[in-house]
């Protein structure tokens, strides 16, 4: 079974990564797995009548495709206080979310990002 | 049974099952009592179905009245815009009663994949757009021309737009010398020629991410606003914003610059919600976002020019559309008794 990510806070406005959740009040570093899982929750939050969850997941979605590397991929862990990658780690896993903003919207925003990503991939996994 | 009582009882009851048609107009008769710009606050917590919710948006936008349209500053003043501008990622609920209020400006439409229900039958020179085109953003090749051509081409043969009004380069350029390459402008130039966009404008963020040198906004904004060939741009600001970016942008507002506000509520939210006192000035005491729209919406330039001309904010209900977008409507400020912005939003 899969691990709630429990929110506990959502990061400041002068941090480089402002307004994430956070699993703590004050991380040093945030795990692209756990931020992706948070995500998706907030997605499956929402109804029809109150689209605010995916609102705040949104919004970091769109900080995530400013965060995504000449290789196509972002960091698997990354200070949200300065938006730098920490250790080496890299991963495509924000395109899979891209992808369900995409359908969940019906719009086009991410399709760059997502090819960006898939195209990299491809080219890695030959 | 009291009001709240009888709205209390309702929420309760919603919970199991959807209130009946009389019950939702006592509803509906109690919150438009409670006074302009509480409507949808009252029946908060009362689950509505789809149709009981679009006649709560009626009565909103009864309350809120038409928003005021001013010249999309000296460059596009042709362009007679609202204060705040829809956003494609609003809850598409909301599109009816924001159309309802004369919101004539829609952000990101370049996203849609096909035309909204509530656009469909409108005249296309009844409203403007902008398409955020997106090799300007990291990872992306910035001078990828095919690729911001083939974006706009593609976008407006999905959602039959015609055109645009205006091309913003997205997430804008992460230095000076990538913005003076000129890639961005000369898809524009051909694109215009085309009649499919008709402004050159950008989205511009500011940059801090792990594969970017850290730009200081001034350092960004000066040299569009010097070019010249900037005529709109949308940037980050909120209450808290520094004073020497607030200047920067009152320079792009005084040459002329189309000014779209941005990223108000995630930058000023806390900060506005823990200052009462500020919320006690902007005539809106316990609500945060209209707080922070009154606050953006009637800043000045040095020359007394509205420093933003437009807002963009994400709705996801109609409490917050109610909320926010009351922060630009002149019928609630009138009411609130609030001059400076009744003055910005007459201008």
């Amino acid at each position: 079974m899969k691990e709630t990510a429990v929110i506990a806070a959502w990061s400041p406005p002068e941090w480089a990564c402002c307004s994430f959740p956070l699993p703590e009040a004050s991380p040093v570093c945030l795990e692209m797995p756990w931020l992706l899982e948070a995500l998706n929750q907030l997605i499956e939050a929402r109804t029809d009548a109150d689209t605010t969850p995916l609102q705040r997941a949104l919004h970091v979605a769109h900080m995530l495709v400013t965060m995504q590397g000449t290789d196509g991929a972002w960091p698997v862990r990354f200070c949200p206080r300065t938006g730098k990658q920490a250790g080496n780690g890299r991963t495509y896993a924000p395109a899979l979310l891209m992808k369900q903003l995409k359908l969940v919207l019906q719009s086009t925003e991410f399709t760059v990002a997502v090819q960006h990503a898939e195209a990299h991939q491809r080219a890695s996994s030959v | 049974m009291q009001t709240n009582e009888q709205i209390q009882h309702l929420q309760q009851k919603s919970k199991e099952k959807p209130i009946s048609r009389r019950e939702f107009v006592s509803a509906l008769s109690i919150a438009t009592a409670a006074g302009p710009g509480l409507i949808a606050a009252t029946l908060s917590g009362i689950a509505l179905t789809k149709s009981q919710r679009a006649e709560a948006a009626e009565a909103v936008v009864a309350a809120l009245g038409k928003l005021p349209r001013r010249p999309f500053n000296s460059h596009m003043k042709h362009m007679l815009i609202t204060p705040i501008s829809i956003s494609q990622d609003w809850n598409q609920e909301l599109y009816a009663p924001a159309l309802a209020l004369g919101i004539n400006f829609v952000h990101k439409a370049g996203y849609w994949g096909q035309l909204p229900d509530a656009f469909k039958g409108l005249d296309r020179e009844s409203y403007y757009t902008d398409i955020t085109v997106d090799t300007t953003s990291p990872g992306h090749d910035p001078d990828d021309y095919d690729a911001a051509y083939n974006q706009v081409v593609q976008s407006l043969q999905s959602n039959g737009l015609k055109y645009y009004d205006i091309y913003r380069a997205h997430f804008g350029w992460h230095s000076p010398a990538s913005f003076q390459k000129g890639t961005s402008y000369k898809v524009f130039q051909r694109l215009k020629r085309e009649g499919k966009v008709r402004h050159f404008g950008v989205s511009q963020h500011p940059y801090h991410g792990p594969s970017e040198i850290y730009h200081d906004y001034p350092q960004m904004i000066l040299p569009e606003v010097q070019s010249g060939i900037v005529e709109a741009m949308q940037v980050w600001y909120s209450y808290g914003t520094s004073q020497a970016v607030q200047d920067v942008f009152a320079k792009a507002s005084e040459a002329g610059v189309g000014m779209t506000a941005m990223k108000i509520f995630s930058r000023g939210g806390g900060k506005m919600s823990g200052d009462p006192q500020m919320m006690q000035n902007m005539r809106a005491e316990g609500k945060p976002g209209r707080a922070l729209m009154r606050y953006v919406l009637s800043q000045k330039t040095p020359h007394g020019k509205p420093l933003f001309n437009t807002c963009v904010s994400a709705l996801g209900n109609l409490q917050v559309f109610e909320e926010n977008v009351g922060g630009a409507s002149l019928k609630m400020a009138l009411a609130d008794g609030h001059d400076e912005l009744v003055h910005a939003l007459e201008a």
